[in-house]
């Protein structure tokens, strides 16, 4: 047996005993001809990436898997993602982030996410929603760094627990520290610690009443500003009319180079109506294409 | 013991006024959209607790932000070292565009009004920057003029608070009386927040705000609006 499938049916027995893993996955994108090719330059459980195909707009696209079923107590999990010149890359996780509770005494477990968007190059990423369950300890981080004329569709669908269940803000800690940047400047950056057991998160500038909350980047560098605000207006024109005691969006322009959709929403599929409509619109805006939504496997 | 001979106290009562001629009155800072939505309740009954829940929020969330951004500038200002980064943080901090554009005008007006009224080559040097967020105008000013920092943070964070105070009372039922028992009343809120600010580093700051920060994105939709922000 080779010595890489020997390592993965380790660390696999590592997670089955209840023991943290620590995963790294490492894909980069090459443009070769007209088509974008897809390497994987390491690849541990819990993660798991079989192959990247294309779509009718001839973008590579990757699901990322879990095997392990969700992110366990103590995991720390590293994701990097390197999108080379001129390629086009759709990535989709398989299903939502499950965050499991925490065993007493264990750090919170992690995801630390790094893109690069190279000169020319086009990035979606489109994961399902994040559930964090009753218990739960996490923190994520990202970096995303865009090159010149380099494109970004990102979302995050953040739940406050098992909703259906009847179980709401009941984990631990939920903190994330994102940055998106172009090369002379950073663009967004969100950092921010949700502790429902020392803030109340139902506040009026929280949550409020919502149950699910989404931000949308949509960013392409050198983009005028001016047109960054065209947009913007026409998207909140969207915002409003999509609007409702069930689902609330805005839309606004970044200091430079993209702008931002926030909704949030009391049922997930509010969420994702919304986020499709919008990517809809701004690619076809910014990028003159339609947005072919990931094929999903389950 | 206070020195009635050292002016900067009574420099730091001019600079925080709110009614200082830097258009912080034309802006709502998300509360005209916040009472759109439904968020903040217009009722006379029901809009004090409304506003004062709401603003205790804000000084657990962006007023910490601020207020951490603001020590910062305050430090280098009396270091007189550069503050670009600051902006650009709290630019990229800032994610709806209104409020990011009424900090930035607010921050540019401050420092010309205050190179005008203290002659300083620092201050001036300030006025050249296109990209200046009141906040930090303020803190680096106060640091140019050695005023206390903690002073410094609370004056910013008291006039925050009363701006934010002051344009809910012209858009829903907040009489005089209740405004004034608001801002009374979160005195601990912010001298907790002036605390709070001590020995964060601006990288570590956190702040969750989706609600107001999608108010203050949804403000220029707005069919009627009576602020600029």
């Amino acid at each position: 047996m080779p010595d890489g499938a020997l390592s993965i049916i380790r660390r696999a027995a590592q997670h089955d005993s209840g023991l943290p893993l620590c995963g790294h996955l490492d894909v980069s994108f090459v443009k070769r001809g007209n088509r974008t090719r897809m390497t994987v330059r390491k690849q541990e459980p819990p993660w798991r990436v079989i192959r990247a195909f294309d779509n009718a707009e001839s973008q590579a696209v990757l699901h990322l898997h879990n095997v392990s079923g969700g992110i366990l107590s103590g995991d720390s999990l590293y994701l990097s993602i390197e999108a080379g010149p001129g390629t086009c890359v759709q990535i989709t996780s398989v299903g939502a982030t499950k965050i499991h509770r925490a065993r007493c005494n264990s750090s919170p477990s992690k995801v630390c996410t790094s893109i690069r968007v190279g000169d020319g190059a086009m990035l979606e990423y489109l994961p399902d929603a994040t559930i964090p369950f009753g218990g739960s300890r996490f923190h994520q981080c990202a970096v995303v760094t865009l090159g010149s004329n380099a494109g970004l569709v990102w979302w995050e669908i953040l739940s406050a627990g098992r909703v259906a269940k009847g179980e709401e803000f009941e984990f631990e800690v939920f903190s994330s520290d994102c940055v998106i940047r172009s090369e002379n400047r950073p663009l967004a950056l969100e950092r921010y610690s949700l502790r429902p057991r020392t803030h109340n998160l139902c506040s009026v500038s929280r949550w409020s009443r919502f149950r699910y909350t989404a931000t949308l980047y949509v960013c392409r560098t050198g983009v005028g500003q001016k047109e960054w605000i065209g947009l913007e207006r026409h998207l909140n024109d969207l915002a409003f009319s999509m609007s409702s005691e069930m689902a609330r969006w805005g839309v606004s322009a970044l200091i430079a180079d993209g702008l931002v959709i926030r909704g949030l929403a009391l049922e997930a599929h509010h969420i994702f109506m919304g986020l499709y409509e919008f990517w809809a619109h701004a690619k076809q805006d910014v990028w003159g294409k339609p947005a072919i939504p990931p094929r999903k496997i389950n | 013991m206070f020195d009635p001979s050292d002016l900067s106290f009574f420099q730091l009562l001019q600079l925080s006024d709110s009614a200082l001629p830097i258009g912080s009155m034309a802006h709502s800072f998300g509360v005209e959209a916040l009472v759109f939505d439904g968020e903040i309740e217009e009722g006379a009954e029901t809009c004090a607790i409304s506003m004062a829940a709401y603003l205790d929020d804000l000084l657990c969330e962006g007023l910490l932000v601020d207020a951490v951004c603001c020590r910062e500038a305050h430090a280098r200002g009396i270091d007189r070292t550069q503050v670009c980064d600051l902006n650009e943080y709290m630019s990229a901090l800032r994610l709806a565009r209104e409020s990011r554009e009424a900090s930035l005008t607010m921050g540019r007006r401050f420092v010309a009004l205050a190179a005008s009224l203290h002659s300083d080559s620092a201050l001036l040097e300030l006025t050249r920057l296109e990209e200046l967020h009141h906040v930090v105008a303020f803190g680096y000013t106060c640091g140019v003029l050695t005023i206390d920092a903690d002073l410094t943070v609370g004056s910013f964070l008291h006039q925050a608070t009363l701006n934010i105070i002051s344009a809910a009372q012209r858009l829903v039922q907040l009489g005089q009386s209740r405004a004034n028992q608001i801002a009374w009343n979160l005195k601990p809120a912010i001298a907790r927040t002036v605390h709070q600010s001590r020995g964060f580093p601006l990288s570590e700051v956190i702040c969750f705000a989706h609600v107001a920060d999608m108010a203050c994105m949804r403000h220029p939709c707005l069919p009627t609006r009576l602020f600029v922000s």
